[in-house]
């Protein structure tokens, strides 16, 4: 086969354009640190990274939804637990003079329970960042006004919040439930059952087994709201391990998607060194080949 | 004619061909670069003997022809892999450019504000009566219209790109027959005189293979000489010294086909399957429209699902029946409604008229509405289905690129081998030179022979 002076040429053309072709990809790689520059360097990879993207933004709005919540749900069991104590204190004192016989005693207590009374309403209606807590879905009306008296004037709205692909978690605590009894077997009305303490302590006809009903009742409301702050407490617990859950999931993911999408730097040095190699000694040949013809040796 | 006067003849006639032979071998050596040229050989043939009484003597040397050191079947099958290099050339570089429109590289695409729009909605229903998480949702929404308007927008723009090229490489198709017309008709005039028009025939060679690379052609050459090219559909491009022309015609989309001059309203774009013509229609016609389809779907299922969980919805004012999103990316105004950007407290994150303030119900419907397998026939969600448009336009890059390196070596090949049979060589043009430089010498010693041999016979007298 003949071999003219262009096919060198040819050649080496060709031979030093791919090698700058494969030097130019390898130093793209380096300057983004980025093994997928664009969708043709790997389809199938850059499908992976996008998805797992997906998948990282989707499990850090998942803990962005449970801190909202857990906040909610940890301000209700704080309130909730302060009513309790007040309620068991106020049981107590119906309970002690009911047993008592002390006219004096009775009208101290009756002041006592109409405090506890004006406390209990002011936590039923709390505030967090401008909605009532323990209204349902009515968050911008008090669900106790003081002119109501013992009426609820919110709904049974169920708050809920996004834990997982199609998982909602139900995260408030019914003012109707706690306060009224209302859907509670042997549910008892917190305001009637204390006014119910007041109105047997302060009146004139003192009778002792309407005061002792009226503490047992008390009581109820007691469990009542324990009830709830014990759901609550079990809501609190899920929010927790949920959050823990996605935390470890996310660095899961981020870790798959390092691995498919980041150049690893090593090994990245390495390929340059090789291509910047073959690069040079594709521009050494050429000069080599080129040179050499017959005119050299003639006279 | 013998004697003394033949040997002169002889010796006259070859210094002729010697020096045709160095001639030659000149013009081969000044066009050792020059792409498309076949080096030349002279060929010299003894003349006819001439029959004395004893025996045959013979009259000398001449140059029959300079022939063309020349492949035929070769230079088709080069003109044939152009179409295919053409093709996939124009078809890579276009779908280069509709890569770039879905670069996620940087992380800033599509999927991102997707992602961001469903996010907006869950810290709605995290606090459905914020004012913030209300104008964030509307922003975020904003932000997913106008980035899906833009990257169809941009399609659009690289099909007004390629259309260009399509008239481009037509007018270039016209000016390459022409030439070729031309060619033919200075083969004709010479070739019927007997002689060969090597270097006609090359241009002219280099001529088709810059057509083949632009459109597919049939190429035959008749008895003349001549070259017949023939389009996909069967109609001459060029015949004799006469070219017909290509003109573009606009289709029902606006964009440019290609038709014959003489028949302007006949489209003849599905006759054609090679060069950068049909690839170029290729990416324009049925690969660009296919991703905007593809685009358009995403968008209108997204508009239609999320504008119909709203419209069930409750606005913080209690107005109901709005929708979310309005317009259509062909209509090139794919954007929030009006309704939600004046007022953002029309979003309808309650499910009820009563649940108002805190019932956020609507708003965690449309917020699962990203794990619904809404696309494909129920078989991806709104998020598998982009980043599978996304793969597909990987997929076909790579494809396209993939044939054309493919292509390239295999024509390169093929110039390899073309280069082996006609291109120069130095090393052998110095052999040639000292040869016929050799023989002219020795031709001339031997007309100086002779002159002496006459001078001798001239002093006997």
């Amino acid at each position: 086969m003949r071999v003219t002076n262009r096919q060198f040429v040819n050649l080496v053309a060709r031979n030093v354009n791919i090698s700058s072709q494969r030097l130019l990809k390898a130093q793209e790689r380096l300057a983004t640190m980025k093994r997928i520059n664009r969708p043709s360097d790997d389809p199938i990879g850059m499908n992976r990274v996008l998805e797992y993207r997906r998948k990282v933004a989707s499990a850090e709005q998942y803990i962005r939804n449970i801190d909202t919540a857990t906040i909610r749900v940890e301000a209700t069991v704080c309130n909730l637990e302060d009513v309790h104590e007040l309620l068991r204190q106020a049981r107590d004192i119906a309970a002690s003079q009911a047993s008592a016989n002390d006219p004096t005693g009775r009208i101290t207590a009756a002041r006592q329970i109409a405090n506890i009374h004006d406390q209990v309403r002011d936590i039923a209606n709390t505030r967090l960042g401008g909605s009532y807590l323990f209204a349902g879905h009515a968050t911008d009306t008090r669900p106790f006004p003081k002119d109501k008296g013992e009426i609820y004037e919110g709904d049974s709205g169920s708050i809920e919040t996004i834990v997982g692909e199609g998982i909602r978690i139900k995260i408030n605590a019914h003012g109707n439930e706690v306060f009224t009894g209302s859907g509670v077997a042997d549910g008892v009305n917190v305001f009637a059952a204390l006014k119910e303490v007041k109105t047997a302590l302060e009146s004139p006809d003192f009778d002792a087994p309407s005061l002792a009903q009226a503490a047992e009742d008390l009581g109820k409301v007691v469990s009542q709201v324990e009830t709830v702050v014990s759901e609550q407490s079990t809501t609190f617990k899920r929010l927790e391990q949920t959050r823990e859950y996605w935390n470890h999931m996310k660095q899961k993911f981020e870790d798959v998607l390092s691995k498919t999408g980041d150049a690893d730097a090593a090994q990245l040095a390495v390929e340059l060194q090789a291509e910047e190699t073959a690069y040079e000694m594709a521009l050494a040949s050429a000069s080599n080949v080129l040179k050499r013809n017959l005119m050299d040796f003639l006279a | 004619m013998t004697g003394i006067y033949g040997v002169l003849q002889m010796g006259r006639q070859a210094l002729a061909t010697q020096q045709t032979g160095i001639n030659v071998t000149a013009e081969n050596i000044a066009n050792v670069n020059t792409p498309g040229y076949s080096r030349k050989r002279p060929v010299m043939e003894t003349l006819p003997p001439v029959t004395t009484g004893e025996a045959q003597i013979g009259t000398g040397v001449t140059t029959r022809e300079i022939e063309r050191a020349y492949d035929r079947h070769l230079t088709d099958q080069i003109a044939d892999e152009s179409e295919h290099l053409g093709k996939w050339e124009a078809e890579k570089d276009g779908l280069e450019r509709v890569e770039m429109v879905f670069n996620e590289s940087s992380g800033f695409g599509l999927s991102q504000y997707l992602g961001e729009f469903w996010n907006a909605w869950e810290d709605l229903v995290n606090n459905p009566s914020g004012a913030s998480e209300r104008k964030m949702l509307a922003g975020a929404g904003e932000t997913l219209a106008a980035y899906f308007q833009r990257t169809y927008n941009d399609l659009c723009e690289i099909q007004d790109e390629l259309n260009r090229s399509v008239g481009q490489t037509v007018d270039a198709i016209n000016l390459k027959a022409g030439e070729i017309a031309g060619l033919n008709e200075k083969i004709i005039r010479v070739e019927t005189g007997g002689v060969n028009a090597n270097d006609y025939r090359d241009s002219r060679d280099m001529l088709v293979k810059e057509l083949s690379r632009m459109v597919d052609v049939a190429v035959s050459e008749q008895e003349n000489g001549a070259l017949v090219i023939t389009l996909g559909d069967g109609n001459r491009l060029v015949e004799g010294s006469s070219s017909f022309d290509l003109t573009t015609l606009k289709n029902r989309s606006g964009l440019d086909d290609v038709a014959w001059a003489s028949n302007p309203t006949a489209s003849i774009n599905a006759s054609l399957s090679g060069g950068m013509l049909d690839g170029c229609l290729e990416v324009r016609d049925a690969a660009i429209p296919g991703y905007k389809n593809d685009l358009e779907d995403l968008a209108e299922a997204i508009k239609t699902k999320v504008n119909e969980l709203h419209k069930k919805g409750y606005g913080l004012d209690g107005t109901t029946d709005k929708e979310f999103f309005a317009g259509s990316l062909s209509q090139n105004n794919f954007a929030i409604s009006t309704d939600i950007s004046e007022d953002v407290n029309k979003i309808a994150a309650s499910a009820t008229l009563t649940g108002l303030p805190g019932d956020s119900a609507n708003a965690m419907a449309i917020a699962e509405l990203q794990y619904d397998l809404t696309m494909d026939n129920g078989t991806a969600s709104f998020n598998e289905h982009y980043i599978a448009l996304v793969s597909r336009v990987g997929q076909d890059v790579q494809r396209a690129t993939a044939g054309y390196d493919q292509q390239e070596a295999m024509l390169s090949h093929l110039e390899n081998r073309r280069e082996s049979i006609s291109g120069v060589s130095l090393d052998e043009e110095m052999i040639n030179m000292l040869q016929f430089e050799t023989a002219y010498e020795a031709a001339a010693k031997l007309i100086n022979t002779v002159d002496k041999m006459l001078d001798t016979l001239m002093s006997i007298v």
